[in-house]
């Protein structure tokens, strides 16, 4: 099972913190991702991308079902550590591929991720991590899935939207420059017409017989 | 590109711009945490203020009516109207806002927001659309505590998008139950949720079973509601489908909803479909596998009849696996397999022999492993070398029982027709798409019907090879390291065995080094110190007295019975032990070995059995042992463990209490605060006697120096009203030495908002107090560093860094608003010209070290987007945080003015810092260059900091891009670095005195570094 997905920049800020298990004490929130920034961040070059933590179920009191002993997964993606807390019910080569895909769905997303995109769009992050891991267990593991997914998130949100705003112009919702820099490419969500766009169509003759 | 604006930032609204801005611009942490709180209380006042509720239903109700009024739903005269659009950026603003307090000291809790859960429970059932809906749901999901009678609150809107066809407000609903499962919940969705197994979606499908195995937990009855459906699922077409339903089958098993029979059926049918055949191994298929294999894995010891039958196939699975590199996979098998009795894999692999000497090793895919130099790889060989029998790969003769028919098939005639049914089973198989091997698996046999037979395997490894294996010992990374005992254990476990003869040599190279005063010797006893704990703690991993024995071997080897050599007078022992004594030694305050403390601790803390039989032996032989000959590292070991252990016999601890008095004033000052917050803790049993300690921290407070009286004036206070101080204790969540600190330390007051006007009248300015330092002595004991990036100046702040990261293109010149320029926030530091075309990927480094680590994209090209290695056949390239795995993805679809990867490319970087940077890596290189420096004019500059060496270090990480840092050494008292700014070098060298301040001595050719890094240190 995987007890927690962390993404915290090189200077050890969070950028997510998400627990699939209910911690002990509310302040182990803090508590863990600090000493796991601290652990991995203290690894040598060249070491390798799985740390057992043997203390971090007493200490840091991760309510562990079984007796597996605590693993952390990471990868470092130019200043940002993607960390996934696993026990032994998952598989650490798995796990170190999820994180990969994780980061590609991201990229799909954001159209070049970087830390900011976490950190303005960090709503948009928890529902790409909602489509890869849900109540601790990986969901989906292809990148297209995924991708595909995220986007008809955006074409639905967008028509929910058209449809609570008929007058809107635009899309509203993550649309256009709020796109965290992917204002210049093209979104799924410009095929949608607005009852305005439709109008505009019929006067100008676009869509006329 | 100098500036970003707040349309190309992508921030949710202004306020969120203004808020990361803020954030990114305060001086110091202190004062981030402030603006953090600050937008917390604005929208906290804009949304309503109202009482924390979280008691019974009825106040639940109250604080839900309360919400809707405020957020006049059922007020309609009130004034505000309802704005979801509002509501939503709110929600979201208070999620960022205690995400960002996450690493303050001041937490923004779940407790803090309650007030919102309103709010956002009517958003998540009235808002307008599926953005607003899925915030509130995230909110309730991420605030609500389980169990929380809010939840009921909540269950009329998860029936109702449930109930819906729109598909994202199903899925929303879906996530909720399986993010936050509610028994409540069960009644009200049971019904929908085995409707939605067989809904069109297939996502739809996916979480239905996740949400059933999640209730299922809670509920188990609620599982035979799904068995109808549940093979269907199984056999689903899409794959992410089925994996959720072997997961939902294997819950069932569990709780015994579906028997053992059916499971392993159903496991197997999916392992014997994999096919082997295609050249290119799909992903999804082995994910299918994988899960199904973990599983099988789990619930193997519940078979029988059929284990060996199950592991006959798991074997050739694994072969195959093996040979197309499918590492995830094959570690699963193995880890499966050694699950079963190690005589059953004995005959799987006996069976490979009997074919004759022609045949490969049924694990010679694993050279390839060995042969890379990939960390990964070399764990994945360890791993699977350390579940396995060892006499399989390490070679030699075993006795192995096999089953009669076996025996004299595989060594006699080879004629023998063996048991039709099981022949059956196998053909009936039709494994991995392929011709298999038709011997029958060693069915389970009654004894009668084995023969134990001696049976000679292979070595897998030749003579180099095991010289590389063995070399795996002296690993850089201690993940390697301790495999590689294990490994080595598991093939020669005999008292005489290869690695107790490897712990001999560590001991003795200890002991040889014993005394010494040479630092680099020192040095080399904190490595092997810690090598030898490695051991242990490998060896005795089950045995908690057993590795209590071993560090005290060991450390007292390490240590060298340091306490005698100290001098008796507390004052005048602190300094020289502090900073001289740990110079270049490898040891920290006092000559800890901080390393082996937090090494020690941290095995022992793994379980509490583990503790309290560490605790049992450790702590008896600590007060044996006569005052001259105490370690003091081990010392520190041993006050921690006092102060941890539970169950500590009166007599026991009465003793360790004055024995710690006693020794109160042979150690240095670090030590003596150790030493009383332990006397304090033990203190606190019941019927111990005080007399003895107290007179003996009197005394200590009387010869001491202000820091160490104060402490030992807390601690009289606190033993002079025991009552209250054992209340103190039962509300902590651990013992540790930092837990008991925190006892002493006197409350923190919330601050009040900036600008607050206090009784006084005036303004409360927090930023300009210093950050409280951290107290805490070892690193064992520090909880992480606050190295987030606030300590800077406006000038040179991160949200510079931040916008960065929006490059020309991004900036939206044509839809720009007025308002936009207001907000824009400029690059004060150096504008960089970077232009869109790749260095990179024309073979040239452009100089844009300077850039910040903001604008690095996280984009990677991961084998441009190909499958995932481990899964497959690739095998990773190793990680390392400067040449990170990835590169950005370089496609035409990139519009010319965003981030262009090369620009930004960490790969990039790193190859420019390493191709300018001088080479001052070592310690002597260090000292030489210092002294040809310091041989110019004009080259040096000094100065005290307030604080201690990790205060400055913090406070240079900080401004990271702008200097770049490389520690040299850092022993806790001294440190060496290497300093670099715009291309500039320059060594630092910081030394801390005993009151904490910090002599800094800085040597540059460049004046204009040692400007930069002096205005830096003097800010403080």
């Amino acid at each position: 099972m995987i007890h927690s997905v962390l993404i915290f920049n090189t200077s050890g800020t969070p950028r997510l913190i998400k627990f699939y298990t209910p911690l002990r004490s509310p302040e182990l929130a803090t508590v863990i991702p600090q000493k796991i920034f601290k652990l991995i961040s203290s690894r040598p070059p060249g070491a390798c991308n799985f740390l057992d933590v043997p203390d971090l179920d007493m200490t840091s009191q991760l309510n562990i079902a079984s007796n597996d002993r605590i693993c952390v997964v990471y990868r470092n993606y130019a200043t940002l550590y993607f960390v996934f807390v696993i026990d032994g019910g998952e598989s650490e080569l798995g796990i170190l591929d999820l994180i990969q895909v994780f980061v590609e769905s991201l990229d799909k997303a954001f159209r070049n991720v970087c830390e900011l995109d976490l950190v303005f769009h960090f709503d948009e992050v928890h529902a790409i991590l909602a489509e890869i891991v849900q109540g601790g267990l990986v969901l989906e593991t292809n990148v297209a899935e995924i991708s595909q997914m995220v986007e008809e998130g955006f074409k639905a949100r967008k028509a929910s939207y058209a449809a609570a705003n008929p007058l809107s112009l635009s899309g509203g919702v993550m649309g256009g420059s709020s796109r965290g820099g992917n204002s210049n490419v093209s979104s799924p969500l410009s095929s949608l017409q607005t009852p305005i766009g439709w109008l505009t169509e019929r006067i100008t003759g676009l869509n006329a017989r | 590109m100098e500036n970003v604006t707040y349309t190309s930032s992508g921030a949710l609204s202004r306020q969120h711009y203004a808020l990361v801005s803020k954030q990114e611009q305060a001086a110091s942490a202190l004062e981030a945490e402030r603006v953090t709180w600050d937008a917390y209380e604005e929208i906290k006042s804009r949304m309503g203020k109202r009482p924390r509720q979280t008691g019974s239903s009825s106040s639940i109700a109250n604080l839900f009516a309360a919400g809707a009024r405020d957020w006049g739903l059922s007020l309609p005269s009130s004034s505000v109207a309802w704005n979801p659009k509002q509501t939503r950026e709110d929600l979201l603003l208070l999620l960022y806002c205690r995400n960002s307090s996450m690493e303050s000291t001041r937490v923004i809790s779940k407790d803090d927001l309650q007030f919102a859960l309103p709010a956002a429970l009517t958003l998540a059932e009235a808002g307008k659309t599926v953005d607003e809906r899925r915030t509130g749901y995230l909110f309730c999901s991420e605030i609500i505590s389980p169990n929380h009678e809010a939840h009921l609150l909540i269950i009329n809107t998860v029936r109702k998008d449930l109930d819906s066809t729109f598909v994202p407000r199903i899925l929303l609903a879906l996530d909720y139950l399986i993010s936050s499962p509610n028994a409540d919940a069960i009644p009200a969705v049971l019904t929908r949720l085995e409707t939605l197994l067989a809904y069109k979606s297939p996502q739809v499908r996916c979480r239905a079973l996740h949400a059933f195995r999640i209730l299922g937990a809670l509920d188990p009855e609620i599982l035979h509601h799904c068995l109808d459906t549940l093979p269907k699922r199984i056999q689903d077409h899409d794959i992410s489908v089925r994996i959720a339903a072997l997961l939902l089958l294997e819950a069932c098993f569990e709780r015994n909803v579906v028997d053992l029979k059916t499971t392993g059926d159903s496991l197997m049918e999916i392992i014997r479909s994999f096919k082997f055949k295609q050249s290119k191994l799909p992903q999804h298929q082995i994910a299918l596998v994988l899960r199904a294999v973990d599983i099988l894995g789990r619930i193997m010891p519940n078979f029988e009849a059929d284990r060996e039958i199950f592991a006959t196939i798991l074997f050739q699975l694994g072969e195959r696996a093996g040979a197309r590199q499918a590492w995830a996979l094959v570690i699963s098998i193995f880890r499966a397999l050694s699950r079963v009795p190690e005589q059953e894999i004995l005959v799987l692999f006996a069976r490979r022999v009997a074919k004759g000497k022609d045949v490969t090793h049924p694990l010679s895919f694993l050279h390839t492993l060995l042969r890379t130099k990939d960390p990964n790889s070399t764990r994945i060989l360890l791993q699977i070398l350390s579940v396995l029998p060892a006499v399989v790969w390490a070679g030699g003769t075993t006795n192995v029982r096999m089953p009669v028919d076996r025996v004299s098939t595989v060594f006699d005639t080879g004629e023998h027709t063996p048991n039709e049914n099981v022949h059956a089973e196998i053909d009936a198989a039709d494994l991995f798409g392929e011709s298999v091997d038709k011997e029958p698996p060693a069915s389970s046999l009654p004894e009668d019907q084995t023969e134990t037979t001696k049976v000679t395997f292979a070595a897998l490894f030749d003579e180099s090879s095991v010289g590389a294996l063995i070399g795996f010992l002296k690993a850089r990374d201690m993940e390697i390291r301790k495999l590689a005992i294990l490994v080595f254990t598991k093939a020669d476990p005999s008292p005489a065995g290869f690695v107790s003869q490897y712990m001999t040599q560590l001991l003795s190279a200890l002991a040889e080094r014993q005394g010494s005063v040479d630092d680099s010797d020192q040095r080399y006893q904190c490595e092997l110190a810690c090598q030898a704990l490695e051991v242990a703690e490998v060896l005795h991993s089950d045995d908690g007295a057993a590795y209590a024995h071993a560090v005290i071997d060991i450390l007292q080897r390490a240590d060298g019975h340091s306490l005698s050599s100290h001098p008796t007078s507390p004052t005048s022992s602190n300094k020289s032990t502090t900073s001289t004594g740990t110079r270049r030694s490898g040891k920290g305050r006092g000559g800890v070995i901080e390393a082996a403390v937090e090494k020690v601790l941290s095995i022992a803390r793994k379980d509490d059995v583990f503790l309290q039989s560490f605790a049992g032996y450790l702590l008896p032989r600590h007060i044996g042992t006569p005052k001259g000959h105490i370690s003091v590292t081990l010392l520190v070991v041993t006050a921690a463990i006092a102060c941890e252990a539970s169950g500590t016999p009166l007599n026991t601890a009465q003793i360790l209490l004055d024995s710690f008095g006693q020794l109160l004033t042979s150690v240095s000052l670090t030590i003596q605060e150790m030493l009383l917050l332990a006397m304090l803790r033990l203190s606190a049993i019941e019927g111990i006697q005080l007399e003895q300690a107290t007179a003996l921290i009197e005394d200590l407070r009387l010869k001491s120096r202000k820091h160490i009286a104060d402490r030992c004036l807390q601690c009289l206070d606190q033993i002079s009203n025991l009552p209250k101080f054992r209340k103190k204790l039962s509300v902590l969540s651990s013992m540790t030495i930092p837990a008991l600190l925190s006892t002493l330390e006197p409350p923190r007051q919330p601050e009040a908002p900036r600008g607050a006007i206090h009784e006084g009248g005036e303004p409360t300015n927090l930023a300009r107090k210093k950050f409280d330092p951290a107290p805490l002595r070892y690193t064992a004991y520090e909880p992480a560093e606050k190295t987030a990036g606030h300590s800077r100046k406006p000038s040179q702040s991160l949200h510079t860094d931040l916008l960065k990261s929006r490059l020309p293109g991004q900036r939206q010149s044509s839809s720009t608003s007025k308002g936009d320029d207001l907000i824009q926030l400029s690059i004060l530091g150096r504008s960089t010209d970077r232009t869109p075309t790749s260095s990179l990927f024309s073979g040239q480094n452009e100089n844009n070290d300077n850039e910040s680590p903001f604008a690095t994209t996280i984009s990677t090209t991961l084998s441009d987007l190909g499958p995932p290695p481990f899964l497959s056949r690739t095998i990773s390239p190793p990680v390392s945080p400067q040449l990170s795995p990835r590169r950005p993805i370089h496609s035409p679809l990139h519009s010319p003015g965003v981030k262009t990867p090369s620009e930004r490319s960490p790969v990039a970087r790193a190859l420019q810092l390493q191709s300018n940077a001088k080479i001052v890596d070592t310690e002597i290189n260090f000292d030489i260059e210092w002294d040809r420096l310091g041989a110019q004019t004009s080259t040096t500059s000094r100065g005290w900091f307030e604080g201690e060496i990790a205060a400055i270090l913090d406070m240079l990480r900080k401004r990271q891009s702008l200097i770049k840092l490389t520690t040299i050494l850092h022993d806790g008292t001294e440190a060496k670095l290497h300093v670099r700014v715009n291309n500039q070098t320059g060594l630092l060298r910081l030394r801390q005195e005993e009151d904490q301040s910090t002599l800094w001595l800085l040597r540059s050719s460049d004046s204009a570094l040692r400007g930069t890094v002096k205005s830096v240190l003097q800010e403080n």
